[in-house]
């Protein structure tokens, strides 16, 4: 294998090290962290005990994955052509971060000015720093997840693939919802912190324009994306807007809906989030023929549908020696919980999106191979992220690989 | 209560070996949710870069030793050092070559 050397640089490493300690001693990120574990970890193992056939999906799926990966062009065509063929949608594929402000862009262009853009949770659109743009572009956009409502009120990165707010202790939540204007006593429980947001945001679904989701898996033969949750906003960010518009990477496409579905399934197991509360199939905008067979787009739901297949670093991963086996990733977080680095800083170890174990490579991925480097000396190699990953990616030979480009300098 | 090194565990794929050893010289093995292929690491391999980060490590695995048994068996000598230290006498820590010498040695 070729070793592309790395230069060590001690003020890269320092940084990191700083940001580690900081939070070994940010007393509520551990109050957070401590809590959130005690529930985290045990529940997919749950999971997968009750329901055998998940980890059998995960074994099928991989291959599956590989392959798509192999044949990556040949399979975003192939999607692209068929949101259009299929899901009566516009497909798009966006190289860089820009490519995809302007394909937004130019969709919101078609309608009025300032428009109020509710929001589903996707870390592709955290790669995108999607949320800002939109706002700096004069657009009221709300993040309809509890948890990233509670990241984007407070400004932190997200901590968790799924639970993006995970080292935010209730307490904190109250504080963070009373700048929206949600009045909580400040000993509230849990359910009057989601009572509160709930009431909030509801009004802002109703008079959404624009509804922005991520895919958790897309179908390459139907143009159809696949999307799993619990809270119920996924459902109404992508069916009360008038416009629904999909962002996501370019692995998530799988050849057929059915491998895509079970994608899904297989994420929201190993999440320990299963059976998922909604599972939700889109193929495009929706619409009626109910009077004389005469087909109208936009019925109750959006009467468009855009999906953007973004790459971002993903298509050269493809050929790389031993990134490409990332791409795999189904971004279901468990990598991160049984991680012993992770269970003490979270994020903290990680770039700017992504952390923990399957942060290192995704990192170098989508935004710095030298900091993922730095990261990486961290990693114990104890290779429990790779025992409990649904795609039994090699993260801890990833790690020793990166660590070895830097030793080599 | 075995704690097993992840080498062993995951690598080398050792995990019946030692138990199968303890209990046929008559001892009660006790394991905790964390153990065989999915053990958690003592902290070690983080010793010589951030001592600080890998004694929280060792501290966290220890607690959770703790709380399932008295002594706890080791088979790697990283891990038994770590959790000597971090032990500091209040736990018993052996090693499985100990427990193999009192009951086959001699």
């Amino acid at each position: 294998m070729v070793i592309e050397v790395v230069s060590f640089r001690e003020s890269t490493f320092k940084e990191i090290m700083d940001v580690l300690y900081r939070s070994l001693e940010d007393y509520s990120l551990q109050e957070g962290l401590r809590r959130t574990m005690a529930n985290l970890v045990p529940a997919p193992y749950r999971v997968l005990a009750n329901w055998s056939y998940i980890a059998r999906l995960a074994e099928e799926i991989r291959g599956v994955k590989e392959e798509v990966i192999r044949n990556i062009d040949y399979y975003i065509d192939l999607t692209i052509k068929n949101v259009k063929a299929y899901a009566r949608g516009e497909g798009f594929y966006a190289r860089t971060r820009e490519d995809v402000y302007k394909i937004i862009d130019s969709i919101l262009e078609d309608h009025k000015r300032r428009m109020i853009i509710v929001k589903a949770k996707s870390m592709v659109t955290e790669e995108l720093k999607l949320r800002e743009y939109l706002i700096e572009k004069g657009h009221e956009v709300y993040e309809t997840d509890l948890g990233e409502l509670l990241i984007q009120l407070s400004g932190d990165k997200p901590m968790h693939a799924i639970g993006p707010a995970i080292h935010i202790p209730k307490e904190r939540a109250v504080m963070l919802t009373s700048k929206l204007g949600i009045k909580l006593a400040r000993d509230a429980g849990h359910e009057d912190i989601v009572r509160g947001v709930r009431e909030f945001l509801r009004e802002k679904f109703v008079k959404a324009d624009v509804g922005i989701s991520g895919a958790n898996a897309v179908a390459a033969d139907t143009g159809s994306i696949v999307l799993v949750e619990n809270e119920g906003n996924i459902r109404l960010s992508t069916s009360l807007p008038p416009v629904h518009i999909a962002v996501t990477g370019i692995e998530k496409i799988m050849p057929t809906l059915d491998y895509a579905i079970k994608q899904a399934i297989v994420q929201s197991g190993y999440a320990g989030l299963y059976p998922p509360t909604y599972l939700t199939v889109i193929s495009g905008p929706s619409s009626t023929a109910d009077i004389e067979f005469h087909r109208v787009y936009g019925a109750h739901g959006p009467h468009k549908f855009y999906l953007i297949l973004y790459d971002g670093g993903r298509r050269m991963a493809v050929e790389h020696p031993y990134l490409w086996e990332q791409l795999l990733c189904i971004k279901c977080g468990r990598c991160q919980g049984e991680c012993p680095i992770w269970e003490l800083t979270a994020n903290n170890w990680g770039g700017n999106v992504y952390g923990g174990p399957m942060g290192l490579a995704w990192t170098a991925i989508v935004e710095d191979k030298v900091k993922a480097s730095h990261l990486a000396l961290l990693c114990l190699e104890c290779g429990l992220c790779k025992e409990v990953c649904p795609m039994k990616i090699d993260m801890p030979r990833i790690a020793h690989i990166l660590k070895r480009e830097l030793w080599q300098s | 209560m075995i704690h097993d090194p992840c080498y062993y565990a995951r690598y080398l794929n050792v995990v019946e070996e030692p138990r199968k050893l303890l209990r046929r010289g008559g001892l009660i093995v006790k394991d905790v949710a964390r153990s065989g292929r999915l053990t958690s690491c003592c902290g070690g391999p983080l010793e010589f870069i951030t001592p600080r980060l890998a004694e929280s490590i060792t501290r966290l695995r220890l607690e959770e030793l703790k709380s399932a048994g008295e002594n706890i068996v080791t088979l790697c000598p990283i891990c038994y050092l770590r959790f000597s230290i971090a032990g500091n006498g209040s736990v018993s820590i052996s090693d499985l070559a100990d427990y193999l010498y009192t009951i086959y040695g001699d």
